[in-house]
């Protein structure tokens, strides 16, 4: 017989029992009262904890009116008196349904937070039931939270007020409730045995039964029903063990500014600190030391309470960094600063440093990350986003041991679910069917609480916790804290299988590209600060005071907009202006800290230059990037003055030849190209005539990209499938030529947008630099540069900032065809035994490699969340380096830096350190205790050896604790060395 | 000109401030056109935040001016 689909019917047991918790909801308040006499004073937040009022006087709030503005602030206030002999000690408590998230004073102590997530807050105790109600209110929550369902009507800039209330809760109908709430997602989320389920069903519907509807009564008898047929019943046993960890994760800026997650942390803070009181068994995780560093500065009162209860062991500081910051684009000192900074602040007010990396939202790590946790004191990693977001492969561990780069191994959880969770049987049986270590002995980690703009656990999660264990058919739950739970599952726990290489995040690809603004000024400050800092530490060694706390806060505020919404570009517009507003400071500091042009250049590298190096200057009579200036050579050794040869003035090193269809040869002392008129190269040699080219080399193109809701974050893989013309405006055509260079033009457009595109040629280098001056108007557009190689290349490399990590370029398996756009730092590289082609980028961090394709993304044009992203003018410029060895014999890392590190202008003391080899110097500094001059080096090809230096050297850990004192250190493949060394020792070798 | 720069100081930067986007397209009389994007494009809270920028048109500006809005959501750019 065919199935025949009813449409109508009568309701099912489950959807009358669905209704009559919808009865229950309405009936857990027992009494209200409202409280009136409310005002408002409306005004916007202008920095941290600073406001324009808009109001000069406030004005009367009543149920009804509408308050709120776009980006503002509201500050309510009333004075009440409670129902006559009652107060908080009863149970009297506060009710305020709203979408916006509000801080309450009461009697002018901070004592608790209302939002979306919470409409009612307890009250305390108050002599003659009287109350002083003042409110910080702010209208920021992100558009796609999972939100209270009940203030949805609410949302919006401009909500409208729907009055406040003392209400006394109904005890009684609250725990049934509770009760219902967690055998109904029992019954309906999927998870759970059939049989279960069908015993649930049954027993709910009976239970709910026992309820009189019209008078209420019946409600004790409904949970005593409940506790003799569903909690006592053990005929049905859950396997598996699962620990809860309270957690919220809090996004520094996304749809708000930094200035606002000062007070989304001080919520936060206050709605655990509160719930801790009433619920010893919460145990909170909280992470990102600039967010305590914040609470202590404009909280202090909240400070000091999480302070005590982080001694009793219910608030525990985690992660260990300064922020979450993105671990895909900071350079690895930018990640050694967020350790250093963030430990040395949990050891200073907490008494500890953090035993764990928690990085729950974090778009893929570098492989250079477990050796900055092993050397920051940090033996965990945690990340929740690659079991949650992966969109092509499952990630295969749950629990495991992540091996880095240089081969440091930290044991790292990869949670089965998402980071926000509510703690409900379904998640946490979601949670142990989707782990997949379970036979490692280890019990799995689920994190409860709200969480991107803060606010954590709520009442009602802790009503479920605290009733999971009387559930038979649940695994075993351990509610715990973050630490306790990684020491206990993981530690040297030998069943744990190991994972070789960066943690990519099969999503989010496009983060390596959004925001160009943004990558280049942090890859130009990340070196402009380690040459300010190189500079007074030079200076130091001369006697001169040393700017530790200038230098400090400059980099502090760099790392904090490296946070994972704002160096990727994920935001809203008004934080993109913020951190160029931030870096546009940094910037004016560390001129201000080298001081004015000494007339003197310096090469701060920690090897002899031999790259032509740009220099802005007015009278120059080069361009470069739209600015005057010369390109410098001469004698340019490692940290010393440099001495400038004049160039030379013979143009015969360079034969340029017109070619039908407006296409040019170019012969110089060591290359041959053929530019097509748009740029392009069709042929590329070397002075032995071997070719690079196969194909589409240095070609723009221009592709579709509408990766859907997450725009700004993601390119799809299908990306390719829709090219856009781009024509050519102007052929290319010689721009200039002289003695040393030489450099050629050509204009592109499109519809809307402009290219100009010059390649430049130096004698003696056999290099190309591909320059772009662009005027971008596109709306979803990803611009690419693409070289199609002649080179048979397995794999490519990828500088990580700290050495270079392996990609395979085939396209066998759907682990290599995800990675259709990755990340790199300074150099990407696709080689054959005899040679390749490296492309050297001054702030371009996505890159495809397949097959013999290098194809750098240039541009994006992302509409949400910001319509406004990378629309405008963009200058920026690479290296073409065709080369005949492997990239580590040709050089390439160095020359990378050298692209990317300009000439100081500073008149600075030669600093003679032994030859490094492959070691780099990344960061030469005074210690933070004032005492020692730090010398951090990272190996940087692969390679093993020893340095010899001609004073006493101390190895220290990336905290600079040190460890013991040498003059020879040895180091294996990429690995980072801190060294610290007495001034005074170093002095009297200098002299 | 006046009143289109104080739309963009006074109510444009705010809302961009909280995910949305409200853009000057046109005057007609006492009518501005205005598109909204970004978090504004399905904000079921448009119009009270309209009436707000009327509001304040006629304390700063003392001028009777009405917003009008066209959705323009963000995947609809091509």
């Amino acid at each position: 017989m065919a199935h025949v689909k009813v449409i109508r019917r009568s309701m099912l047991p489950d959807e009358w029992t669905r209704v009559r918790i919808g009865w229950l909801k309405k009936r857990l308040i027992a009494q209200e009262w409202e409280i009136t006499g409310w005002t408002v004073r409306e005004g916007r937040q202008t920095g941290d904890n600073s406001y324009v009022m808009y109001d000069a006087e406030p004005r009367p709030l009543h149920q009804g009116d509408e308050y709120f503005t776009p980006d503002g602030t509201a500050f309510l206030h009333a004075e009440a008196a409670a129902p006559r002999g009652m107060d908080g000690a009863n149970g009297l408590r506060l009710r305020l349904t709203t979408a916006g998230e509000m801080l309450v004073r009461v009697n002018g102590r901070l004592h608790g937070g209302i939002d979306p997530n919470r409409e009612t807050m307890t009250l305390p105790p108050a002599e003659g039931g009287r109350y002083v109600f003042d409110i910080e209110g702010y209208n920021r929550s992100k558009p796609d939270d999972d939100r209270n369902e009940d203030t949805m009507r609410f949302k919006g800039c401009r909500q409208v007020f729907q009055g406040a209330f003392f209400v006394l809760p109904d005890e009684e109908a609250s725990a049934l409730y509770q009760d219902a709430m967690l055998f109904y997602n029992i019954l309906t989320g999927g998870e759970f045995d059939e049989d279960y389920c069908a015993l649930v069903s049954d027993r709910l519907y009976h239970a709910l039964n026992l309820v009189d509807w019209n008078t209420g009564a019946g409600m004790r008898e409904a949970r005593e029903y409940i506790a003799r047929e569903l909690y006592a019943n053990h005929l049905y046993r859950g396997s598996g063990s699962v620990a809860l960890v309270a957690h919220s994760h809090l996004d520094i800026a996304y749809y708000w500014q930094r200035k606002h997650a000062i007070q989304k942390n001080a919520r936060t803070c206050l709605i655990q600190l509160e719930l801790m009181d009433r619920y010893p068994a919460l145990k909170y995780t909280h992470t990102q030391a600039y967010l305590f560093e914040t609470l202590e500065e404009y909280y202090p009162d909240l400070f000091a309470r999480v302070r005590e209860k982080v001694k009793s062991g219910q608030f525990e500081p985690a992660g260990g960094m300064y922020v979450e910051s993105d671990c895909n684009i900071p350079s690895a000192e930018s990640l050694t600063r967020q350790f250093l900074y963030g430990q040395r602040y949990f050891r200073e007010k907490f008494g500890k440093i953090c035993g764990n990396c928690w990085l729950p939202d974090v778009f893929g790590t570098s492989a250079i990350l477990p050796q900055i946790l092993r050397k920051s004191g940090i033996r965990y990693y945690v990340s929740n986003k690659m079991s949650t977001w992966n969109d092509t492969n499952r990630f295969p561990h749950n629990s495991f041991i992540w091996r880095g780069l240089d081969g440091s191994e930290v044991y790292a959880c990869v949670p089965p679910t998402h980071f926000i969770t509510a703690a409900t049987p379904t998640e946490i049986m979601q949670n142990w069917n989707a782990y997949q270590d379970k036979n490692s002995g280890a019990a799995t980690l689920c994190m409860y609480g709200y969480g991107d703009g803060g606010s954590g656990v709520t009442e009602e999660m802790m009503q479920t916790v605290g009733r999971l264990g009387q559930v038979s058919a649940m695994p075993e739950i351990t509610v715990t804290g973050g630490q306790a739970y990684l020491e206990e599952n993981l530690n040297e726990n030998k069943r744990l299988s190991v994972w070789d290489g960066e943690l990519y995040l099969e999503m989010h690809r496009g983060t390596f590209t959004t925001k160009a603004d943004l990558k280049r000024n942090n890859r130009q400050l990340e070196i402009l600060l380690r040459d300010a800092e190189l500079c007074c530490a030079l200076r130091w060694l001369q006697g001169a005071p040393y700017p530790a706390e200038t230098l400090r806060k400059a980099w502090k505020t760099l790392l904090v907009n490296q946070f994972h919404d704002i160096l990727p570009g994920s935001h809203i517009r008004p934080v993109f202006e913020d951190a160029m507003a931030d870096y546009a400071q940094i910037r004016k500091n560390c001129a201000a800290l080298t001081g004015p042009d000494a007339g003197v250049l310096y090469n701060t590298l920690s090897f002899a230059r031999t790259l032509p190096a740009f220099v802005p200057d007015a009278a120059g009579a080069e361009t470069r990037l739209g600015v005057a200036g010369r390109f410098v050579r001469g004698d340019m050794p490692a940290l010393s003055k440099i001495t400038e040869r004049p160039g030379g003035t013979d143009p015969g090193w360079i034969c340029v030849e017109m070619l039908p269809g407006e296409r040019i040869r170019v012969r110089t002392d060591r290359l041959s190209a053929v530019i097509a008129p748009d740029g392009s190269i069709e042929s590329l040699k070397d002075g032995k005539g071997r070719e690079y080219t196969q194909g589409g080399f240095n070609r723009l193109r221009l592709f579709r990209d509408v990766p859907g809701n997450y725009d700004a974050w993601d390119i799809l893989p299908t990306y390719r499938e829709t090219e856009l013309p781009v024509e050519v405006d102007r052929p290319v055509r010689e721009a200039y030529r002289n003695g040393e260079t030489a450099a050629f033009t050509c204009t592109l457009k499109t519809e809307k947008s402009r290219f100009v595109r010059t390649l430049r040629f130096f004698r003696g280098r056999g290099i190309i630099e591909a320059e772009y001056l662009v005027d971008w108007r596109e709306d979803h557009v990803l611009a690419k540069a693409e070289f199609a190689c002649a080179v048979r290349a397995p794999f490519a490399q990828c500088d990580t900032g700290a050495g270079y990590i392996v990609r395979e370029t085939a396209r066998n398996t759907s682990w290599q065809q995800a990675r259709y756009e990755v990340c790199q730092h300074k150099w990407c590289d696709l080689s054959e035994t005899g040679g390749g082609v490296a492309i050297i980028n001054d702030g371009k961090y996505g890159v495809g490699l397949w097959e013999n394709v290098i194809s750098l993304s240039l541009l994006r044009a992302t509409c949400r969340p910001d319509l406004l992203s990378d629309r405008g003018e963009h200058a920026f410029a690479y290296l073409i380096v065709p080369h005949e060895r492997t990239a580590q014999e040709d050089g390439i890392n160095r020359m990378a830096l050298e692209y990317n590190t300009p000439l100081m202008k500073a008149d600075l003391p030669s600093l003679a350190l032994p030859e490094m080899g492959s070691l780099f110097l990344q960061s030469l500094k005074q210690s933070e205790d004032g005492k020692k001059l730090i010398l951090r080096l990272t190996e940087q090809d692969g390679r093993r050896g020893e340095i010899r230096f001609p004073f006493p050297v101390t190895r220290a850990n990336l905290l600079e604790d040190e460890e013991k004192e040498t003059d020879t250190v040895s180091y294996g493949p990429f690995e980072m060395l801190t060294l610290c060394v007495d001034p005074a020792r170093i002095r009297a070798w200098l002299q | 000109m006046e009143v289109k720069a104080w739309f963009e100081r006074e109510i444009a930067s705010r809302v961009r401030a909280d995910g949305g986007w409200l853009e000057w397209t046109a005057i007609d009389g006492g009518t501005v056109d205005v598109t909204a994007r970004g978090e504004c494009a399905h904000c079921a809270a448009l119009d009270r935040c309209l009436r707000w920028a009327q509001m304040k048109a006629k304390q700063e500006l003392d001028i009777d001016i009405r917003f009008l809005a066209k959705r323009e959501p963000f995947l609809w750019r091509k």
